[in-house]
């Protein structure tokens, strides 16, 4: 029956319920509030007999008391009279207020406490201050507790008496409480039956269509295979089986669609699969359902076509500057190498000149005889010969190495200053080599021997450029357990602080245009670092610029 | 009918159980009259604390003066002299006594009067200016005396009542030797005319036995007195010894004074009874203006410590109204110190809010030197916690005899010590006149601490010359109370009353001056010294105390 009817009505029903369930027990709880405030009063009047007590009889005792013992310690008469003008008029009071009590007991021990405070007053007129005090503090002070203790005593049975009547409302109270407990508990199972059943109804409904929803988003998220049926199958005729229909026409078209947009989504994860292998030239040929998938499909398209004219462009640019890049490189170390060669030769060239000059003195005085003649030309042969070996060591110097291979770094090392060697003694530099043993690494000796050759030319370089006084450079070689260390120090006074993070740059230079291309160092570090995994870095020293070269000396470094 | 209702009322009364209703405590009357015993009997014994001017106490027991102090308007009554005639400022006639005998069982005649003067003139005592201004004495005939002075002098006839007669022998023996301090008898014997032998210790100014033993005279002019044998005096208990052994033992004490706040346990004890009346004692606490760089040299100081003081409170809390305010040291019970000091408030009286703060700023911080006896320490917790809102410190050097009072005082002015402030029982020992504690005043004096006052020295120098009861007199004495008030000479407190515990049977009529007239004590049958079976329950009872008003 409760299926055909809208939830509004299910709603209104359940909280008809309710209403009347609190009705039900308000009822009840009125009934028993009036009876619990007539026992209230019962307990209040008897309450009030015992403040009784407490205000009219042990509150002015006290006070009484107060006023006797303030009469002994008062310091002179004036202050005495003061005090006593509140001691007659509290005494009558209580005189009355103890005849009313009606208890000749009492009365007989408060008639002889007023006695002792009068012989207290008695005897301060007297001036027998002492007696007064003892009085007191002594048999006045032991009547007053007397007489206290049996007010309290009254007070004691008064309170019980409203205790009791407390007692008997408290019971009233809880046998009616039960009766409550038991109309609550009815009440309450009655509006629970009731609404279980309407709320199961709602819950069976919604459940349904959550179940439904459940397996459609389930569908969206591909936990389902696309071709299950889904349906909610919800027949009762309320706004949800109203709201059932509608999802399950809805969840139709939904998939037909969603089936034809996972085939362009895939087509698509194919085309790009396709350019990562590296084929640019795939593209995405089919038609989605949906505008906004065709139009991505499109855009993805155009993207890959532009994609692929800007690489080859760019592939284009950096072959041209690298070429351009090797050929001054070239064309410095050319310039170096002249200027090197020609230190070289000073000295055998002057030594032929010698040679030749004192053969030619000797033929203009005709004192030279065949055998001086040949002497000088097989001296002069010989030192020519050497010259040539100059060249061809400067020209293997300059090839580039066939593979990586094993060499040594102090063969290296030497190699390099070989070529520069004459070129600083010409300039008075003193340069200086240690090796605290050979070590062996892997890689291109002779583009390492470039880049060493670099960094001394450099130092050379400044050393000259800035007229340095008693000027040097001193090449260390280290070893540790895996690595070899080259420390290159000159006294060229540094790198210039703002510049010292832009000498590794290609063509950066601070020398003129003539003499320096800016690329030494960056070809020492692209030698050290990329090619042989090392690494290259400057830094300033109190004297000069600290270049070391850090190498690992593990025979096969890494294959990358 | 009204059988049957008293029999109500009595059962009503029965039923009430008796613990319930609380009698107060009886108090028995002070009626010995009936048991007092008239006459002496042997064995008949008193001890009595005296420990203020033992020496002075014990003289007037023991010897005879041809006046004797009293309390008097004069301040004397007659003694070995029987009456006299001025017969000019310069000129004074006695008659003695006749038929009287030293203890030694010698006469007593003019010649004994002459030479006692004589010896007293070679050496008199310095605490009154007789020694300069009797010149001498001469006989008239076997009981008269003729006097001669320098100049006139007022105080001629209280001077005669110090000056102890003493026997033939003693003069051989000891002569005259008067000093700062009254003379007294030098050592145990029968050298006196006084109601009372020495018969065991001595108290000489300056120096003195913890125990002093006196017995009856046979030989005494009064023939029934003294109605008791044998008395022990103590002269240096502490106050709580003196107590403890009076309150609540019998037999170890039978007079002492005792302090303000132990009334109330004299009431209540078994054995004593409390008995207080208005005294002509001086509680002198002395300002040490001899000390080096002392400070109370200042006035400014003098005045602030005095204004420090509330003498209302003091006479509530620590005397328990047993005194009088007193706006300088002197008692106020002297009827020319009360006519010099009537329109004087007493200095802490009205101290507003403003002038305590300036107190405070200028006493905060003063720590000064205390001497006292232990039984005045009571009274000076209540000083010192007054002085102490003003955050004056006080150092305390306590001693229980009177001769190290003397000790401090009395080299003070030769050789200045470290006190600040001492104190002194001073007691009437001058017999109703001033010159008790103007003495003290007289800076040519040991008995003085004041550096010098010219004005003051002249006053007093003045003050001699006039009789007791003469204007002049008390135009004097205004001038002297006002000069010391004005400059604070001492710390002022409220005049003390006489508040003695006394053995329940022992009756005894003390004297407002300070004599004690022991002579005229009586003990009663109860009284230990002399009961056979034990002490009567009813007498434990507490005693309503005496209250002498005059
Ligand atoms: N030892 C050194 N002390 C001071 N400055 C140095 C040192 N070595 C290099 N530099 C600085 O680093 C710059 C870059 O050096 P790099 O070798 O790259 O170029 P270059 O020497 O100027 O020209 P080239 O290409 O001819 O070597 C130099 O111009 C110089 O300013
Ligand atoms: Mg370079």
């Amino acid at each position: 029956m409760i299926q055909y009817l809208r939830i509004r009505y299910k709603f209104f029903m359940m909280a008809a319920l309710g209403v009347i369930a609190i009705v039900l027990m308000s009822l009840l709880a009125q009934n028993i509030s009036k009876d619990g405030f007539k026992r209230l009063q019962d307990v209040f009047d008897d309450s009030k007999k015992v403040q009784h007590i407490q205000r009219d009889f042990i509150a002015p005792l006290f006070n009484l008391r107060e006023i006797t013992l303030a009469l002994v310690t008062a310091p002179n008469n004036d202050y005495r009279r003061e005090i006593k003008k509140d001691l007659i008029p509290l005494m009558q009071k209580l005189d009355a207020s103890f005849s009313f009590l009606n208890d000749s007991e009492i009365n007989l021990i408060w008639q002889n406490y007023k006695k002792l405070i009068l012989l207290t007053d008695e005897y301060m007129q007297l001036g027998f201050e002492e007696g007064a005090f003892t009085n007191v503090n002594n048999s006045e002070r032991k009547q007053f507790y007397i007489l206290v203790s049996k007010l309290e005593q009254i007070q004691e049975v008064q309170l019980s008496n409203s205790s009791s009547t407390f007692k008997k409302a408290e019971n009233n109270f809880y046998d009616k409480e039960q009766l409550i407990i038991a109309g609550a508990i009815l009440v309450v199972c009655l509006t629970l039956i009731f609404g279980f059943l309407i709320a199961r109804n709602i819950v069976f409904s919604i459940e349904n269509v959550q179940t439904g929803l459940d397996q459609f988003f389930n569908l969206l998220g591909r936990k389902i295979d696309k071709d299950e049926k889904i349906s909610i199958s919800l027949k009762s005729r309320d706004e949800f089986g109203e709201m059932a229909k509608k999802i399950n026409t809805n969840v139709e078209i939904l998939r037909n669609n969603l089936k034809k947009d996972l085939h362009i989504i895939e087509s698509a994860t194919n085309v790009l699969d396709e350019i990562k292998k590296g084929n640019l030239s795939s593209r995405l040929k089919e038609l989605a359902s949906s505008d906004e998938l065709n139009r991505l499909q499109h855009v993805m398209n155009e993207m890959l076509d532009n994609l692929n004219e800007r690489i080859m462009l760019e592939i284009n640019e950096r072959t041209k500057q690298e070429q351009l890049l090797i050929q001054q490189s070239k064309l410095a170390s050319m310039g170096n190498m002249i200027g090197n060669i020609a230190h070289q030769w000073r000295q055998p060239l002057s030594e032929v000149n010698a040679i030749l000059m004192s053969i030619q003195a000797q033929k203009e005085n005709n004192d030279l005889d065949d055998e001086t003649f040949f002497k000088g030309f097989e001296e002069c042969d010989t030192i020519l010969a050497h010259m040539s070996n100059t060249i061809s060591d400067f020209q293997n110097f300059f090839k580039p190495s066939k593979s990586k291979c094993k060499f040594s770094l102090q063969e290296a090392c030497k190699s390099a200053s070989f070529i520069i060697e004459s070129s600083l003694k010409y300039n008075q530099i003193h340069y200086e080599m240690n090796f605290v043993q050979n070590s062996e690494v892997f890689g291109y000796p002779r583009e390492f021997s470039q880049a060493i050759l670099n960094i001394l030319s450099n130092a050379k370089d400044i050393l000259l450029e800035r007229k340095i006084k008693n000027p040097y450079i001193k090449l260390t070689l280290l070893q540790g357990e895996k690595y070899a260390l080259i420390k290159i120090q000159d006294n060229g006074g540094g790198i210039q602080g703002e510049i010292i993070d832009s000498i590794f740059e290609p063509y950066f230079t601070t020398k003129h245009a003539s003499r320096g291309t800016g690329i030494g160092l960056y070809m020492s570090k692209i030698i050290i670092e990329a090619n042989m995994q090392g690494y290259l870095n400057a830094k300033n020293t109190e004297e000069g610029a600290l270049f070391i070269i850090k190498l690992s000396l593990e025979k096969e470094p890494d294959k990358k | 009918m009204i059988v049957k209702i008293l029999l109500y009322c009595a059962m009503s009364i029965l039923a009430v159980a008796n613990e319930d209703i609380i009698t107060p405590i009886h108090y028995i009357d002070d009626n010995l009259d009936t048991n007092l015993l008239h006459e002496r009997l042997q064995g008949s014994h008193i001890k009595v604390s005296i420990p203020s001017i033992p020496y002075h106490y014990v003289s007037k027991l023991i010897n005879g003066t041809l006046l004797r102090i009293a309390d008097t308007p004069q301040g004397w009554e007659y003694m070995m002299a029987t009456g006299h005639t001025k017969i000019d400022e310069l000129t004074y006639d006695l008659t003695l006594r006749q038929g009287v005998k030293f203890q030694d069982g010698t006469l007593f005649d003019a010649n004994s009067v002459i030479k006692n003067i004589n010896a007293f003139l070679k050496q008199p005592f310095t605490y009154t200016d007789i020694h300069h201004r009797l010149k001498n004495v001469e006989k008239i005939d076997a009981y008269h005396v003729r006097f001669h002075l320098w100049k006139p002098y007022g105080m001629f006839l209280n001077d005669l009542a110090a000056i102890n007669l003493y026997s033939n022998a003693y003069l051989d023996k000891f002569s005259w030797q008067g000093s700062a301090t009254g003379a007294n008898t030098q050592e145990a014997g029968r050298y006196g005319l006084g109601p009372y032998i020495l018969e065991e210790g001595y108290a000489v100014g300056r120096k003195q036995t913890p125990r002093i033993k006196l017995k009856a005279n046979p030989y005494y002019y009064e023939s029934t007195k003294p109605y008791i044998e044998n008395i022990t005096i103590y002269t240096q208990l502490t106050t709580d010894e003196a107590v403890k052994m009076i309150l609540i033992n019998e037999g170890l004490l039978d007079i002492s004074p005792i302090p303000f706040n132990k009334k109330t346990e004299a009431t209540l004890s078994r054995y004593a009874k409390l008995l207080t009346m208005p005294s002509k004692n001086n509680i002198m606490i002395y300002f040490n203006l001899m000390k080096h760089k002392g400070i109370l040299k200042n006035k400014e100081i003098r005045i602030a410590l005095n204004k420090a003081i509330n003498q209302p409170r003091l006479l509530n809390f620590i005397y328990k109204n047993e005194g009088h305010l007193a706006p300088t040291e002197s008692s106020i019970n002297y009827l020319s110190i009360r006519n010099a000091t009537e329109k004087l408030p007493t200095y802490g009286e009205n101290i507003s809010d403003t002038e305590a703060q300036y107190l405070k700023s200028i006493l905060s911080g003063l720590e000064l030197n205390v001497v006292t006896q232990d039984r005045f320490l009571f009274l000076w917790k209540g000083i010192e916690y007054q002085l102490n809102q003003f955050g004056v410190h006080i150092n305390y050097s306590i001693t229980t005899s009177e001769k190290d009072i003397y000790e401090l005082l009395l080299t003070n002015r030769k050789n200045p010590k470290d006190w600040d402030m001492l104190t002194w029982g001073n007691d009437d020992w001058y017999g109703n006149h001033p010159w008790t504690t103007f003495f003290a005043y007289r800076t040519s004096s040991e008995w003085s601490s004041i550096d010098q006052d010219n004005i003051l020295q002249k006053y007093i120098e003045e003050f001699f010359a006039y009789p007791s009861d003469s204007v002049a007199f008390q135009e004097i004495v205004n001038k002297i109370v006002q000069r010391t008030y004005e400059n604070a000479y001492m710390l002022f407190l409220p005049s003390p009353n006489l508040v003695l515990a006394i053995n329940k049977e022992v009756f005894y009529a003390p004297s407002a001056v300070a004599i004690m007239p022991l002579w005229e004590a009586k003990i009663s049958k109860n009284h230990w010294s002399i009961r056979q079976d034990s002490y009567p329950k009813e007498r434990l009872s507490p005693m309503k105390p005496i209250k002498v008003i005059k």
